[in-house]
């Protein structure tokens, strides 16, 4: 008996107790002691399985299947991004796990010399961690269900649908149930592995390891201006790459790719050779260093930054693609809603077939008339608009290009009367020409060809060239261009083809409607090569509403794929950057507590632990987010060069929102840590 | 002679309610500017809480504790940490050296701390590093170092603010006989040539021997004390051997 606090007798706990204490008895009294050390991992658990559980739910639930045409290739497109994210997941909470295992390397090596097996051991270590996982993937779950809401929200925002509340599938929560045992046993191979191979003395002083200085800091210094020089270069280059190419509408993009690669190989080699000789600038300035703590927390940062540099350069590449994925989804859904607008003016485009095409279809459509009738049949059309298209079968601009000279291949003229009638409505000015032609082309190579030099000679009277108007409509979508010449020059050219476009109702569109209207537009037509026969349905009106949506579902999976590589990319860079400034917690008390015998102050102490801490998290972190400035300005002058710089606004917005939600979510990480490593280091 | 430290009736306990441990026992003393002053007791005397105390690592129960004429008890903690950097030194038994930085950075850390401009850091660490004969270990790393010469990297640490106290805990602890003997001569010419005054504990009577004064601790009080006066080193040694003995017979011979 002992006699409590309130003065009542108490049991005395019998020695027997401990020694028939359940391993997982022992394991949940261990969890409830360390858990400042493992609420990081927790954290990180729980925010990777609400991703995995919103991914699985859109994967397998009903919605996606019932608001997109294409679902077949989203889920499995999904599906493959699931699977890569499952592979970083796994090595992360490996690592994870085995940052824990390795925290309490000493308290498992006095067990060991205590008597204790290792399979006892693991159990144990097991047995808290299934604890911990468990209640992550509990936490994980419930924050999911929120998640998969917002997730698909976003999807159905992208798919232009109205958003209801998504059902949940428990499919998807056997899933990630399954995803996230599976993860964990893979983990626990490696801790299995850890635990049978490890020495006891290992164990017992593996910690007093001295972490060695850097060696040769300058050349790493040198090395340094070097990769980032090879950073601005190529980031430098893969502009230029970009403007060439869609300037010469070059499809050789091996330039462009050799600079995304020289960028990536300069962003790892600039953290490595950073992290092992920046720190060497600011020990050289002795003034700076004198000051306070600085020699202190330099040493420390050359330290870790140091015998961390690979992992470092590796987080800083994942980070850039989470930041340059994201923002490139957000570029491209901003400029695919901007290239529907400009590609498709109007609901309904016609294009017939063009005599003296090479690659001739066979088959019999419906006439104009017919076509026509069809469509008022399925929807009410507003407005009708038609032009035509000429030819004098002359090459006078064709024969500019090199790979057109000499084809079959002829100009198309078009009236400026035809051009004002199809334009205006759009809200763009008429234009009137005098003696004057113009050029409208669809690609940026033809829109920067020099016309000047031509002087079109069409019955008996000279045209000159003057510049095409600003309008950002296409009205053809299969010309290199069009010339637009005055009505009486085309007195004398063949009517080559009939273009028709249509305005409908807004008041009565009808999404069925309109597919069924392609639907009773469409042929079938076969084409005849090396004496093979191959057949196809075609339709030679262009529906805008039919191509919005296949273009809105491709690029939904793109956004949210996107979001989801960048959040668990984020999440896993900044769970690694936390597991590892903790691990050096126990090395980083003693000599806080030296520092503290020495004179430091708690706030110095504070001070010194913060940009210790700070520095280490924001090396990986900082340029990756500052890339959001330079994809941003890229972004920018390649749009003004497709007409379309009315979007920089939303580019430097996306870019902006992208860097301050990056931003947020390492500030929550970083003050997590900092706080647990201040507890623990100053106390 | 300038009093440099006084205890007057300092007492500290350790635990509550019914568990409770005496560590000190109304200890009082004074130590006097160069004096060369040991503490010996067996274990659980209370040797390290007493260095402890003095040290504001920890605080007392009751009691007052003065350094030149400075009562620390009532000091707050920012208080503390700049009399810690500017009155004090201390010397560890595992030498306390911080492993990431040099001999030379680990030496003025404290000039650092005190914001010290560099002219004067330079002078310091090269009087400081000469007296200690450790001139040419300044760009080395506390591992590339013996462990007599990392103590000595200690004493310069813990004496180049020219403090008003140097602490030393069990400063020979981890040094063989050899090193022991060095560094004792060592604190005899830090004590006699650079004029610091030097508060040690220790278990090994040689090692008190190189003392001018010498505390016996025993159940938190001041059981005996002794002064070397015009005595040789051996007399002062035999004298220890002879408290020690009559104190419970806990001392390294």
């Amino acid at each position: 008996m002992y006699r409590k606090k309130d003065g009542r007798d108490g049991e005395v706990q019998k020695t027997d107790d401990y020694a028939s204490m359940p391993y997982w008895k022992l394991a949940l009294r261990n969890v409830k002691r360390q858990m400042r050390s493992y609420l990081i991992y927790f954290m990180t658990v729980a925010f990777t399985v609400a991703f995995l559980f919103a991914m699985n739910n859109i994967i397998y639930g009903n919605e996606l299947q019932e608001k997109a045409k294409s679902s077949e290739n989203l889920t499995s497109l999904l599906q493959g991004l699931t699977v890569f994210i499952s592979f970083v997941v796994a090595f992360v909470l490996s690592y994870a796990t085995s940052f824990m295992l390795r925290l309490r390397k000493r308290e498992f090596g006095t067990y060991l010399t205590l008597g204790m097996t290792r399979r006892d051991i693991l159990k144990i270590f097991l047995g808290e961690t299934v604890l911990i996982c468990m209640a992550a993937l509990g936490a994980g779950i419930f924050l999911g269900l929120f998640v998969y809401q917002f997730f698909m929200a976003v999807m159905m925002k992208l798919l232009d649908v109205t958003f209801t509340f998504s059902a949940y599938s428990m499919q998807g929560l056997a899933g990630t149930v399954a995803l996230v045992a599976g993860l964990f046993l893979v983990s626990a191979a490696g801790s299995a592995v850890y635990l049978k191979r490890v020495r006891i003395y290992s164990l017992l002083h593996g910690e007093k390891k001295v972490e060695r200085t850097v060696r040769h800091p300058f050349f790493w210094a040198l090395l340094t201006l070097l990769f980032l020089a090879g950073l601005l270069y190529s980031g430098f280059q893969f502009y230029e790459g970009m403007r060439c190419a869609m300037e010469t509408a070059s499809s050789d993009l091996s330039g462009v790719v050799g600079c995304i690669g020289i960028f990536a190989i300069s962003l790892v080699m600039f953290h490595i050779a950073f992290a092992r000789g920046g720190i060497s600038f600011l020990q050289r300035s002795r003034r700076f260093a004198a000051r306070g703590t600085n020699t202190f927390v330099l040493r420390q940062l050359s330290a870790s930054l140091g015998s961390n540099s690979v992992m470092l350069g590796l987080l800083a590449s994942l980070l850039a693609f989470a930041v340059v994925g994201a923002n490139l989804s957000f570029i491209q859904k901003g400029t695919e809603e901007e290239a529907l607008r400009r590609d498709f003016p109007y609901d309904i485009l016609y294009t017939g077939q063009l005599e003296g095409d090479s690659f001739v279809q066979h088959g019999e459509g419906p006439s104009i008339e017919e076509a026509e009738q069809l469509i008022r049949k399925y929807v009410d059309v507003r407005e009708k608009h038609s032009y035509t298209l000429y030819t004098d079968g002359k090459q006078n601009f064709y024969r500019y290009v090199d790979w057109a000279a000499g084809t079959s291949l002829h100009d198309s003229y078009m009236t400026v009367s035809d051009f004002n009638a199809y334009v205006t409505p759009l809200g763009c000015e008429p234009i009137e020409l005098d003696h004057e032609f113009f050029v409208l082309a669809n690609d940026v190579s033809w829109k920067q060809m020099d016309w000047s030099k031509i002087e079109l000679v069409l019955n008996g009277e000279t045209y000159r060239w003057t510049q095409a108007p600003q309008q950002k409509y296409r009205i053809f979508n299969y010309l290199l261009c069009v010339v637009v010449v005055p009505d009486e020059a085309v007195r004398a050219m063949t009517a080559e083809q009939e273009i028709v476009s249509y305005e409908l109702e807004p008041d009565t569109f009808d999404r069925s409607a309109i597919d069924a209207a392609e639907q009773a537009l469409t042929y079938q037509v076969y084409t005849e090569y090396m004496g093979e026969r191959f057949e196809e349905p075609r339709c030679d009106y262009f529906f805008r509403e039919s191509s919005k949506q296949e273009r809105n579902e491709q690029i939904a999976v793109f956004v949210v794929g996107a979001l989801y590589l960048a959040a668990v990319f984020l999440l896993m860079a900044m769970a690694i950057l936390a597991l590892k400034t903790l691990s050096q917690i126990g090395e980083d008390r003693k000599r806080y507590q030296i520092l503290m015998r020495l004179g430091a102050g708690r706030r110095e102490q504070s001070r010194a632990l913060f940009w210790q801490t700070f520095t280490f998290f924001l090396v990986p972190f900082l340029i990756p987010v500052i890339l959001c400035i330079p994809t941003a300005l890229i972004g920018a002058r390649l749009l003004d060069l497709c007409d379309m710089g009315n979007l920089t606004g939303m580019l430097y917005t996306v870019a902006g929102s992208i860097a301050g939600v990056m931003t947020i979510v390492y500030v929550l990480y970083y003050l997590a840590t900092y706080l647990i490593a201040k507890r623990e280091v100053i106390g | 002679m300038e009093q440099i430290l006084c205890l007057k009736n300092v007492t500290k306990y350790y635990g509550f309610g019914s568990v409770v441990t005496k560590a000190l026992d109304g200890i009082t003393f004074d130590v006097e500017a160069g004096e060369f002053t040991a503490i010996m007791g067996a274990s659980g005397s209370g040797k390290s809480t007493l260095l402890n105390v003095i040290s504001t690592i920890d605080k007392v129960s009751s009691g007052e504790i003065l350094v030149r004429g400075k009562l620390l008890n009532k000091k707050k903690e920012k208080e503390l940490s700049v009399f810690r950097r500017d009155e004090l030194g201390f010397i560890f038994q595992d030498y306390n050296l911080l492993d990431t930085l040099t001999i030379g950075e680990n030496i003025v850390l404290p000039l650092n701390l005190r914001r010290s401009g560099v002219r004067e850091t330079k002078m310091e660490l090269r009087r400081a590093a000469e007296a200690l004969g450790i001139a040419n270990q300044l760009e080395k790393f506390p591992y590339e170092l013996s462990g007599g010469q990392r103590q000595r990297a200690a004493c310069a640490r813990a004496v180049i603010t020219n403090p008003a106290l140097v602490l030393a805990d069990e400063p020979t602890g981890a040094l063989d006989s050899g090193n022991s003997k060095l560094l004792m001569q060592t604190f005899q010419m830090m004590n006699e040539t650079l004029g610091s005054t030097i508060l040690m504990v220790t278990h090994d009577a040689v090692v008190g021997s190189y003392a001018g004064r010498v505390l016996f601790l025993k159940d938190g009080k001041i059981w005996s004390e002794i002064y070397k006066g015009g005595r040789s080193r051996q007399e002062m040694y035999r004298e220890i051997l002879s408290v020690t003995a009559a104190l419970g017979g806990e001392a390294d011979v």
